[in-house]
């Protein structure tokens, strides 16, 4: 690659955006002018809600006026009303005194519901005597030289029909689902807990107690974070979103220019002529697309920053009101952010420009946006979400690694953002190169480059697929293949019955595989190509290639097992998980051996090899690197298996798997180790408890039990690669059979 | 300069399955002449350049282009030519000059050397009044000269023109054909596409006609017209093409007659 074309395509790219009014304004201009903007409306909103008062109404107030004063003209007293207990505009009325405490409530509720107030208070007219009565008897408790005063169930008692149930105090009747009744019922509540206070007060006095008996122990709160962590928590956990969202337009909105917009205006097959490389015009436009990105999310931070310390630092100073609710937006530490965004601007840049390119218009490329945004939410979303934390498990999943640690940065936690640093960029790093693969294999393609604008028919499509059979599938079929597989199982999941039995379950799982791997992979192999069985892959091998087939379960079994470890290090199985899993394995104690070998070994191994190595391999060997192939068929295997723990055993085995099928061009090897490697998990686990044989192999492990022991695990690994060099030696890649071979 | 040997490119289509665009074709152009390659919309012309200038790769057969083979070497093969066509507009947002300066960049030239050719080429096309407005501005004209000057600014020894008249004036035209001797003149190797036989008459003095992904006939023009006792290269086109719409039809229907008798007892 020629360094200097890039440069060149690169400056003139660059050049080119900067004259163009309408990328400047949406990735540059916009975020510099939005947070101020949205800064000031939020303050405007926070404020109007603040600042409204709440209606309320007080029935029996008459019956409390012998207890410390809680009302003064209509309004609570000063003493107990804070700035928010202002806020609150009472209407008094008496209640009927004959009338029961339950008809009371249902004439609150009433009202409330009927939104003629936002929360009711009623003082039962039993509140008063009763803590007159108590006073009284601290009182002579006091003068008696009595120790102990009456049973404040003995004084409440005998007020009361019931004798056992003490007399009501306040009640606040509100709707927790109304926020303006919520508004209102912490306004009133805060003013209750102080008059509350007074009169515990009053009969401390009455009886001569020192206040501080009633509070012998303060629980004192303290909280290691530091101060500007507290007060970022909520924007450290909005900025990354809206950071991360930037980034991905801030890149998307000139990668539909510099590629879409340049197929839809010509200049893009003027620069193909050109002397420059395919790779070197990638690059030159991706560093385009990256600076662009890069310096979006930068003015997003720098005007996050200049919001943050000059417009609301100032508008809600420390301690207001405002401030404690809103927190304190972070300032110009923020700007720490810039190193996680540089690897992320390239994993961006890369998709956009690769979503770009396939686009044929500036109008097609702007609707491919959309969905990538919405495939991002879901991960830029985690750090919003205040139970996920950044740790090693979380660092290496693209976007939500790099938003967590971003939301660690704003928060100032450096030391956890740092031991965490290097996979997330790791992590982003990997998903960008993939995304640079995707974008030159697009710029290599002659039929993305100059696809024409006729329209997509897919009756057309469909009818050609049929009538014309091809000798293997293309990588599109298999792609869709694997994706209306995925879509299949979905919906298996959704639609299965609980199983109530071990038969149940194993008959459902089986019929449910049969139907959504096995079955579509047939009938795509029977109706899409000229022969069934090789693009199944479905071939005699030798009887070596047979052997190795026979001994690698049991060689990789010890290795499998620890890596199974490995992985519930990093991602613990949830608890809830756990508790399923131990249900399920209870229900198999009953079912017989064979049973469990015939649905979890041999039907899986059977159909889940035709689809996987047998139709999707085929069809991605057509156009793509054997290893590609390999790497995307373990892939979708991995994620047929549902549960995160369980896809990254299954991708790690689907490589393997995909690796024997490419080097034999068969499945039944793959079957075979198939059937043996879930045959194995299924024997040990009914009968390990019982086979002695197998302890001395093995060692405790912590929580798990026991597990395969290092010494019998590094013979193994020994045995594994052994094995795998002499399938090496017997075996060679197989030319794959296509329309063009 | 260019040789072609049994030049391929088939490509799938869904309304027609898999289509071939160009059916095997061989030719040779050589340096001082224009080769010209005339045909319908749909001949294949374009799938044939475009396979020259290595933007698409053959499916079959070879084609080398000064020495440089276009599937292997492409880049060197890019480095050869300067490509004009109608699919090749320009940045609106660059002027002539910055537009022509680029592309010599990319090329490699060095300042000096730019600096001189860019001087040369300007005032060759006479482009010098609009040298720094912006061609999104420019009439279709100056466009077409920016097209060609960025072409031609490594001065290469082959150029290729795809029907780079399509949408011009008469007079624009005409100068582009002027200017398309000019560059014969200076012994340059030029491929000339066209569907408007009077314009190739005054240019090309070597044809090939192309119909349906074939080379119907190939050679210079009065030779040609003598050979099928034509009197211009219009006639000898429609001769050409009805001569070849005959023949498949004639095909076709001895066809259905092998079956048809095959089924007779």
């Amino acid at each position: 690659m020629n360094w200097t074309n890039v440069k060149r395509i690169f400056n003139r790219e660059i050049r080119d955006q900067l004259r163009d009014r309408r990328t400047l304004f949406t990735t540059l201009i916009l975020p510099l002018m939005m947070y101020p903007i949205l800064g000031l409306l939020m303050l405007q909103v926070a404020q109007f809600v603040s600042e409204t008062s709440s209606k309320v109404q007080v029935i029996g107030a008459g019956s409390i006026v012998e207890l410390p004063e809680l009302f003064v003209d209509n309004k609570f007293t000063d003493i107990h009303a804070s700035a928010e207990g202002k806020l609150l505009d009472l209407e008094f009325s008496q209640g009927n005194q004959q009338s029961t405490a339950m008809s009371v409530y249902d004439h609150a509720k009433e009202l409330v519901d009927a939104d003629e107030f936002d929360a009711v208070i009623v003082f039962p007219s039993d509140l008063q005597p009763y803590i007159l009565a108590l006073r009284n008897e601290v009182v002579a408790a006091r003068e008696n030289g009595k120790s102990v005063v009456k049973d404040v169930q003995q004084v409440g008692g005998a007020l009361k029909a019931d004798k056992t149930v003490l007399p009501q105090g306040p009640q606040i009747v509100f709707n927790s689902v109304d926020d303006k009744s919520k508004i209102a019922h912490k306004r009133i509540s805060s003013v209750l807990q102080s008059w509350q206070a007074s009169i515990k007060q009053t009969l401390f006095q009455a009886g001569n107690i020192p206040q501080k008996i009633a509070d012998p122990i303060v629980i004192v709160d303290r909280d290691t974070a530091p101060v500007e962590s507290r007060n970022a928590a909520i924007w450290a956990s909005i900025i990354p979103m809206m950071l991360l969202m930037w980034t991905l337009s801030g890149a998307f909105y000139p990668a539909v220019d510099l590629c879409a917009g340049e197929k839809e205006r010509g200049t893009l097959e003027t620069l193909l002529c050109g002397p420059a490389k395919r790779l070197e015009i990638v690059a030159g436009k991706l560093l385009t697309i990256m600076t662009f990105s890069f310096f979006t999310s930068l003015f997003n931070l720098i005007s996050i920053a200049f919001t943050g310390v000059f417009l609301i630092g100032r508008m809600m100073p420390a301690g207001s009101p405002l401030q404690e609710r809103l927190g304190t937006v972070p300032g110009w530490s923020i700007l720490w952010s810039l190193v996680v965004l540089v690897p992320l601007v390239a994993m961006f840049s890369a998709l956009a420009l690769s979503a770009a390119t396939f686009a044929r218009s500036s109008k097609e490329g702007q609707y491919y946006m959309m969905p990538l945004l919405i495939l991002c939410m879901p991960l830029m979303m985690i750090s919003m979400i205040p139970s996920v934390e950044l740790n090693l498990g979380t660092s290496l999943i693209p976007v939500a690694g790099a938003a967590l640690l971003l939301r660690n940065l704003i928060e100032s936690q450096f030391s956890v953002a740092i031991r965490f640093a290097f996979p997330v960029v790791a992590s982003s790093m990997f998903c960008c190169y993939l995304a640079l693969r995707w974008a030159t294999a697009q710029f290599n393609s002659e039929s993305v480059l100059f696809r024409e604008s006729e329209k997509w028919d897919v009756k057309l499509w469909l009818l050609q697929l049929l009538k014309t059979p091809r000798v293997a599938p293309t990588t599109g079929m298999a792609i869709c293949f694997a994706l209306f597989v995925l879509i299949l199982r979905f919906f298996a999941n959704f639609v299965a019955p609980d199983a109530t039995s071990w038969s149940s379950f194993l008959l459902n799982n089986s019929v449910a595989l049969i139907m959504t791997v096995g079955v579509p992979a047939i009938l795509a192999a029977q109706f899409l190509t000229t022969n069934l069985w090789d693009t199944l892959n479905l071939r005699r091998v030798s009887l070596s290639v047979a052997v190795i087939a026979l001994l690698l379960p049991f060689s990789l079994q010890p290795i499998i097992s620890w890596f199974g470890v490995l992985i519930a290090e990093i991602y613990p199985i949830s608890p809830s998980m756990l508790a399923g899993l131990e249900g399920l394995e209870k229900m198999f104690d009953d079912a017989p051996w064979w049973w469990m070998l015939l649905a979890m070994a041999a039907v899986p191994a059977i159909f889940e090899e035709l689809a996987f190595r047998g139709f999707m391999l085929s069809g991605l060997r057509s156009e793509t690197k054997d290893w590609t192939a390999i790497f995307i068929t373990a892939a979708f295997f991995g994620i047929t298996h549902g549960i995160l723990q369980q896809s990254l055993n299954a991708g790690i085995i689907g490589v393997l798997l995909g690796y024997v099928a490419v080097r034999t061009n068969s499945i039944i090897p793959t079957m075979i180790i198939h059937f043996l490697h879930n045959g194995l998990v299924v024997v040990l686990s009914k009968f390990s408890a019982s086979q002695e044989w197998l302890q001395p192999l093995q060692v405790e492990y912590s929580e798990i039990g026991t597990i395969y022991s290092p010494l019998v695990t590094v013979g193994a690994t020994l045995l594994t690669l052994a094995l795998l060099f002499a399938f090496h030696r017997v075996t060679d890649t197989q030319p794959l059979l296509t329309d063009t071979a | 300069m260019i040789v072609v040997e049994k030049l391929e490119k088939t490509y799938p289509d869904l309304q027609r399955g898999a289509i071939r665009a160009v059916r095997g074709i061989s030719f040779v152009a050589s340096p001082g002449q224009v080769f010209g390659l005339l045909g319908p919309n749909g001949a294949g012309k374009t799938t044939v350049l475009r396979m020259l200038s290595t933007m698409l790769k053959p499916t079959g057969g070879t084609a080398t282009v000064a020495g440089f083979d276009v599937e292997n070497e492409a880049e060197e093969v890019r480095r050869q030519i300067g490509f004009v066509s109608a699919n090749t507009a320009n940045y609106d947002r660059m002027s002539a000059f910055e537009m022509v300066e680029f592309f010599g960049q990319l090329h490699g030239l060095s300042k000096d050397a730019l600096a001189e050719r860019s001087e040369i080429v300007f005032e060759q096309l006479q482009m010098n009044d609009f040298r720094d407005t912006t061609c999104g501005k420019m009439s279709t004209g100056m466009k077409q000269k920016v097209s060609i000057a960025r072409a031609i600014i490594h001065d290469p020894p082959v150029l290729i023109f795809d029907e780079a008249t399509v949408g011009l004036d008469v007079l624009v035209g005409r100068s582009l054909q002027n200017t398309v001797l000019k560059f014969r003149d200076q012994g340059k190797c030029i491929i000339y596409s066209t569907h408007h036989m009077n314009e190739a008459e005054r240019v090309c003095n070597h044809v090939a006609i192309m119909y349906q992904g074939d080379i119907l006939a190939e050679g210079r023009q009065r030779e040609l017209c003598e050979q099928y006792g034509q009197h211009s290269l219009e006639d000898l086109f429609f001769a050409l093409i009805d001569q070849h719409d005959c023949q498949e039809n004639s095909a076709g229907l001895a066809v259905e007659d092998a079956i048809s008798s095959e089924q007779q007892p």
